[in-house]
């Protein structure tokens, strides 16, 4: 069940360029947004991988057919030459966050705590507190005891041990991210590893699982996809 | 469509697989304990957090999703002050994949309130991870440039992913109460 955690989106697409340097077969049909699949195009017949920003048309179309989430950006096109015998490398790597936080029960002020001074909203300064009824006041260093009561030091030195209460103004919850990287490439060579605004990341060989071999396209331009 | 994916976690004797809002390492098998069955400081020794599973649901249309990893910031041990030699253990094997199949699924047991079994133990630990040389390591070694082998198999329909296994080592000198926020990361590869 999906369930208030986020989709990805996406900012590039590919579109692929076959050998005879007229045809090309995008991700996405820019006539309806159907998606082609990776798999299904003839990957021995591919001269040129290209990574394209999304526009305005292609983003609704995408979304409309399939729900896929992509927004127009004036990201750089990307692209790379796959030599003859080689077979070209286009996927994504995604990156799932799981990240917590508090909220602020008090004002609703989503707060990210790195551990530096005191737990606290900044805006309303509510903060989780130990309290002591009987002493009347916030205890600053309660006394932890194994089977997990807490007591007040001050009740505690008087020999007449006392509980005491939490007051949670912050409580914790989890969120996520999912960020999304492009890597193009070919067999031959490396792959180089870009983000959301095609900014290079990094370079670095195939391995085995990124390539997706297929044979029955060999020295043809056609394809189980229509040309666009 | 392209993959939609999900992070779960498991549950119960038969494993339910719950998509994750909430979250907290603690002394029960329960995928949201609230303020209940929080983790214990020990006088001595080590406590352990009852261990948890998470894993990659993913549905959708994809070619293949493949390589899924994960990783910590690198510093949860100190963020969290676990104390010494407390720490995030993370589920370990001696070769292959490090997550944990669903068929090989456990469910987290201990002392309910006060302390889970380590995952390493060797006659209440975790079945998939225990009979290992090292069954359990640090999971601050596990970081961007470094992740966690997960899952090296290969989807291309509607999958469980294999589960990271995880669970808190508390020494008696950690600091009780709350603790700075923190990111896990499910890193795979899709075409």
């Amino acid at each position: 069940m999906v369930l208030n955690q986020p989709e990805p989106i996406y900012t590039y697409h590919w579109i692929v360029v076959l050998k005879d340097g007229v045809n090309a077969i995008p991700q996405f049909d820019p006539a309806t947004g159907h998606e082609n699949l990776w798999k299904d195009l003839p990957l021995n017949n591919i001269s040129k991988v290209i990574l394209c920003p999304f526009n305005d048309d292609l983003a609704r179309k995408v979304w409309n057919t399939s729900k896929i989430l992509a927004i127009s950006t004036d990201n750089p096109i990307i692209s790379v030459d796959v030599p003859d015998g080689e077979v070209p490398i286009a996927y994504r790597v995604h990156e799932i966050v799981q990240y917590d936080y508090y909220k602020c029960t008090i004002c609703g002020t989503v707060v990210f705590w790195d551990g530096t001074n005191k737990l606290e909203c900044p805006t309303c300064f509510a903060s989780n507190d130990w309290y002591c009824k009987r002493c009347k006041e916030i205890i600053d260093n309660p006394i932890f005891l194994p089977n997990g009561e807490v007591r007040c030091p001050i009740c505690e030195k008087k020999g007449d041990p006392y509980g005491l209460i939490r007051t949670k103004s912050l409580t914790l919850h989890v969120g996520m991210s999912h960020e999304v990287f492009y890597c193009i490439g070919h067999s031959g060579g490396k792959v180089r590893k870009y983000d959301d605004r095609g900014e290079f990341i990094e370079e670095f060989e195939p391995d085995s699982s990124s390539i997706i071999r297929n044979s029955s396209e060999e020295g043809s331009g056609d394809s189980a996809i229509a040309d666009s | 469509m392209t993959a939609t994916v999900v992070i779960q976690e498991g549950n119960g004797s038969s494993v339910t697989w719950t998509t994750i809002t909430q979250g907290r390492y603690c002394t029960a098998d329960t995928y949201n304990p609230g303020d209940n069955y929080v983790c214990v400081v020990p006088i001595s020794g080590f406590n352990y957090s009852y261990w948890k599973h998470h894993r990659m649901y993913a549905s959708g249309s994809f070619t293949r999703i493949t390589n899924i990893r994960w990783f910590t910031s690198g510093s949860v041990k100190t963020n969290w002050q676990l104390g010494t030699g407390g720490m995030l253990l993370v589920g370990k094997r001696d070769s292959g994949d490090n997550g944990c199949p669903e068929a090989n699924y456990a469910q987290a047991i201990g002392v309910q309130g006060t302390t889970g079994y380590y995952i390493g133990d060797s006659s209440n630990g975790h079945p998939y991870y225990k009979g290992q040389s090292t069954p359990a390591v640090d999971a601050d070694n596990y970081t961007s440039a470094n992740p966690l082998i997960v899952d090296t198999s290969t989807y291309t329909a509607a999958f469980g992913s294999k589960a990271v296994v995880t669970q808190i080592k508390i020494a008696p000198d950690a600091t009780q109460g709350d603790k700075p926020n923190e990111t896990f990361t499910f890193r795979y590869d899709e075409i």
